[in-house]
């Protein structure tokens, strides 16, 4: 996510080449942060120019918030059809609403209709659960929702049932591995699903881009899938929406 | 360098769906180059496991160059103390593990105190869960630090992966807590520990098999410490904790 966040965190795009490069990385989904302005726009504005800037290294998301209903879908559009950015960033936890809640859903419907995936903040209690986000999937068929956080984000485990049973029921939805608790959850996630639908995934700079790196090559699996999971999957995904999927 | 993982686990327990018998930790462990780990199981003593005690005396015993047996034990138990008792004097096990989540009980439970009081007669660690559950947050840890100064208590996963800050914060108010690193997902965290806290007060865990233990050491290894921090973070720590743990029923009233 790059930008400078409401939340004390923050990412100019410039650093994040830098992370890119010393860890061989070669291209990033970059996401808008929510700002301290509370307005997404710009961001989303700032996001497209990145992206124009380094076409090659960057793929763009923009943001929005569905309380603000029609103007939200209204953004969104003009985010995918004008400023060209690939795919939609939802982050329940951080703007504080529920991901299973009507506007949200709608939102991701008009992602789907537009061709263009979802990521989701995922694992949050309380906002975007696995099971709250498979509620979600189940309503938008057609849309692609990937979860970050592999849709848990339980230092027990005791989440892990839910994300694994929204995967089994929801071929729409994929995992990012970002901060991951147990690297057996997503060598069953590959095993399960296939490796098409586990993706290398940082949420950097909240995570750090070369240990999730470290984590996804770490993950038990034939390694001639593993290009797939490092990159193979994010383009089919941002390339194709729910047409891409496999 | 010799490293001892201080957190990770042997187990076969179908209720979690982890069937982690202790060759699959060795072999990690192998992988990894990690010289020793405590283990202890995923189910707790006796409550949710009966044989849980004796399943992890039985798997250290194949292993007893590599492996380190702590009891996880309910507190909830009526004969929580006598178990840990057992298990320390008559199985020779080196600390106790509590889980909160597991057992249901915050850290500050009365139970909970008591069967920390029992480990520290025995001069044992006692390692608990830490993280963002609702009885796992480590300010949860105040009551219980102070109303057992003499126990070492370590806090697992620093905190998880809301609650690292608080976890810091905590250990710099009470000297008898330590961190483990363990899943921790956040390695500048563990740095700010360390330079916060010192490199005495935490140790190297993996949580493994199921977090992968060569994983958790790289993670370390980002940290950019010097090698006397590194040997206090990978290994000397948790040697002296578990040196100084005393196998004799101790003497007097209780």
């Amino acid at each position: 996510m790059v930008g400078a966040s409401i939340y004390g965190y923050r990412l100019p795009a410039e650093e994040l080449l830098a992370s890119m490069d010393a860890n061989g990385i070669g291209r990033s989904v970059i996401a808008p942060v929510q700002p301290r302005s509370y307005h997404l726009e710009p961001e989303n504005e700032a996001v497209a120019a990145t992206q124009s800037r380094y076409p090659e290294r960057f793929a763009g998301l923009c943001r929005v918030d569905p309380r603000q209903g029609e103007d939200a879908v209204a953004e969104l559009q003009r985010c995918v059809q004008r400023l060209d950015l690939k795919g939609l960033m939802l982050h329940p936890w951080e703007e504080g609403y529920t991901i299973s809640d009507a506007p949200a859903v709608r939102l991701v419907r008009e992602a789907g209709s537009l061709g263009v995936p979802i990521f989701v903040a995922a694992g949050y209690p309380w906002v975007a659960h696995a099971t709250q986000v498979r509620a979600v999937a189940e309503r938008a068929r057609e849309t692609t929702i990937v979860m970050t956080h592999g849709g848990q984000i339980n230092i027990s485990g005791l989440a892990q049932a839910d994300a694994f049973l929204a995967m089994e029921a929801c071929e729409n939805l994929y995992i990012g591995t970002n901060g991951v608790y147990r690297q057996d959850f997503l060598e069953e996630c590959v095993a399960g699903f296939g490796p098409e639908r586990v993706l290398f995934a940082s949420m950097a700079p909240v995570f750090d881009q070369g240990f999730e790196l470290d984590r996804a090559r770490s993950i038990g699996m034939d390694d001639r899938d593993r290009p797939l999971v490092l990159g193979g999957n994010a383009l089919r995904i941002l390339q194709g929406g729910a047409e891409g999927r496999t | 360098m010799r490293v001892i993982d201080s957190h990770a686990h042997v187990d076969e327990y179908e209720a979690f769906g982890w069937f982690d018998p202790p060759e699959v930790l060795i072999g990690l462990l192998d992988e990894a180059g990690i010289e020793q780990a405590v283990v202890m199981t995923y189910a707790d003593a006796p409550v949710l496991k009966p044989d849980a005690l004796r399943y992890l005396h039985d798997a250290c015993k194949k292993y007893p160059t590599r492996l380190i047996p702590y009891a996880r034990i309910n507190p909830h138990a009526a004969n929580a103390a006598a178990l840990l008792e057992e298990a320390i004097v008559d199985l020779g096990m080196k600390g106790l593990k509590i889980h909160q989540e597991s057992v249901t009980a915050a850290a500050h439970h009365d139970s909970v105190v008591r069967l920390v009081k029992k480990a520290a007669e025995f001069d044992a660690p006692a390692l608990f869960h830490s993280g963002d559950e609702p009885l796992s947050l480590p300010w949860q840890f105040a009551g219980l630090a102070e109303r057992v100064p003499q126990a070492t208590i370590i806090l697992a996963h620093m905190g998880g992966y809301h609650h690292t800050e608080d976890a810091i914060s905590l250990c710099e108010r009470y000297e008898n807590l330590l961190l483990d690193t363990s899943a921790c997902p956040y390695p500048r965290e563990i740095k700010r520990a360390i330079e916060r806290l010192g490199a005495h007060r935490v140790l190297f865990g993996s949580d493994g098999p199921g977090c992968n233990p060569r994983l958790e050491l790289r993670k370390i290894s980002r940290l950019g410490l010097s090698e006397g921090e590194r040997r206090l973070v990978l290994h000397d720590n948790i040697a002296s904790l578990l040196e100084r743990v005393r196998h004799e029923a101790p003497r007097g009233p209780r």
